[in-house]
């Protein structure tokens, strides 16, 4: 407490600053939320269309999805991010800031989930295929009705990690100049030389990253309510 | 008249032949089952009637339409849509039940009639708590199946496959994978469906169940069918050397 009533002064002086300069944080949180958004919203299903190509009956198929995932996990997302940027252009394709990102994060994230997907379908065993076929089920019902869903409390929780890394992930594009939370932060620490902005924007990725494991913790619940439980 | 006919039906996996050249027929209303030591191809043999294992050479027709036939050496299949429903008018249980683990009991029941026959969901509800009585599991219907002992699994897997009012029932060793004193409950159920009339081709090791409740025993050898007849004739006085000596070994056990 002594503490606390010697450096009052500080303190308050603290958060104030920390409430001054919280508004372009936000700012910059807002581009990093909206990019991450984009991001899952396109690559969770473009990321299944290829881990489905990956165990295509159909050769072409599986040859294309397996050189897609080759690539983009096999090369550094920051080389991809610069590539579509600075490297389309030249090839006639010129895509703004945000845009660029979103594209890179995209193609990168569909191919790691792709992976997930297809090691959650090919986990399903091969009773399950047996029983709706002799059900009468066509191929399409047995992986839309029984295989996928099926897959879901297997494959959240490898999301769940691949999301938490997307948000961090997300701090690179400040590399191709886009005001997101990290450069926010980083411009607020040149201009007042003091570090305090690089605190709040942890504390902001921290809440970013805690408010996703709550969802994803609700969701791997509610699809895991068939498996019991051993009390 | 045959409700389901094989002619010469051979089954190879790549260099190995697992069944070599098998004809059978059933009338409707019959109940036959299957005997024989493991690796006779008897799994296979009904695994083949709906398209589990494609058949290498041979015919099979069920209910006198032809799911598959041989021209010049190569089998020919009905096309996929006919295929589909012609195998239809089977229906099957496995020995592992293979229920759908993320579906209640009564969905496991009722989402082929609606997924597949297109049927409403309250007429596939109601279908499926009759059966589910009469298998003895009604008060079981909300909950899912790994809340199930082995035995009401299994019965919900007959229930499953009635749902689709199939003409034949294919099961392949239904109480094999069961603890002895869960049998009794899942052969009961059988027992029921024989009673109706409802025809059935069973695989099983259950030579007194056989003797019960078949009308004909078939037995199975190294890919042929060494010897058939009534179950009383096959069971209690065999004739050919081999079905003695399984028989003879069933049981010492």
């Amino acid at each position: 407490m002594d503490f606390l009533a010697e450096n009052w002064a500080h303190v308050v002086e603290w958060f104030s600053y920390s409430g001054r300069i919280l508004p372009s944080l936000l700012q910059g949180g807002k581009i990093t939320l909206l990019v991450f958004a984009l991001t899952l919203v396109l690559s969770l299903p473009l990321g299944l269309v290829f881990g489905l190509m990956r165990i295509s009956k159909i050769p072409p198929l599986r040859w294309i999805a397996s050189a897609y995932i080759w690539v983009l996990r096999g090369t550094p997302l920051l080389l991809q991010l610069y590539f579509v940027y600075y490297g389309l252009p030249s090839m006639g394709l010129t895509l703004e800031a945000i845009p660029s990102a979103v594209v890179a994060f995209t193609l990168n994230y569909s191919a790691y989930f792709a992976e997930i997907y297809r090691g959650g379908i090919q986990s399903i065993d091969r009773g399950q295929y047996e029983a709706a076929k002799a059900l009468g089920y066509t191929g399409g019902q047995t992986m839309w009705k029984i295989i996928i869903p099926q897959t879901l409390s297997r494959i959240i929780p490898p999301i769940t990690n691949e999301t938490i890394t997307l948000v961090k992930d997300t701090a690179l594009i400040t590399s191709i100049s886009i005001s997101e939370l990290l450069r926010a932060a980083k411009g607020a620490v040149n201009r007042d030389l003091d570090t305090t902005a690089f605190l709040l924007a942890a504390i902001l990725y921290l809440f970013f990253t805690l408010i996703l494991t709550i969802i994803f913790k609700f969701t791997e619940k509610r699809f895991s309510r068939h498996i019991r439980r051993e009390s | 008249m045959a409700i389901l006919e094989v002619q010469n039906l051979v089954k190879n996996f790549g260099s190995l032949q697992v069944l070599k050249g098998i004809d059978f027929e059933t009338e409707k209303g019959q109940v036959t089952a299957i005997l024989g030591p493991s690796g006779s191809g008897k799994s296979t043999f009904i695994r083949c009637l709906n398209r589990l294992e494609k058949i290498t050479s041979g015919k099979i027709s069920i209910d006198n339409e032809v799911l598959a036939d041989t021209q010049d050496g190569k089998v020919v299949y009905a096309p996929e849509k006919e295929a589909r429903r012609i195998c239809g008018k089977t229906g099957m249980v496995f020995q592992s039940f293979n229920l759908f683990p993320h579906m209640t009991v009564i969905d496991n029941i009722t989402a082929a009639p609606i997924t597949v026959q297109k049927r409403s969901q309250a007429e596939a509800e109601e279908t499926a708590a009759e059966l589910l009585k009469r298998v003895g599991l009604l008060e079981k219907a909300k909950q899912y199946p790994s809340s199930l002992s082995g035995g009401q699994q299994q019965r919900v897997a007959i229930a499953r496959a009635l749902a689709l009012k199939p003409e034949i029932l294919f099961f392949d060793e239904p109480t094999s994978a069961l603890d002895p004193e869960l049998t009794g409950e899942v052969l009961r159920v059988i027992r029921d469906l024989a009673a109706e009339h409802m025809t059935m081709l069973i695989v099983t090791h259950e030579i007194e169940f056989a003797l019960g409740v078949a009308d004909r025993v078939v037995f199975m050898d190294g890919g042929h069918i060494v010897e058939s007849g009534t179950a009383d004739a096959l069971i209690n006085h065999p004739k050919n050397e081999r079905t003695r000596a399984f028989l003879n070994r069933m049981h010492e056990v």
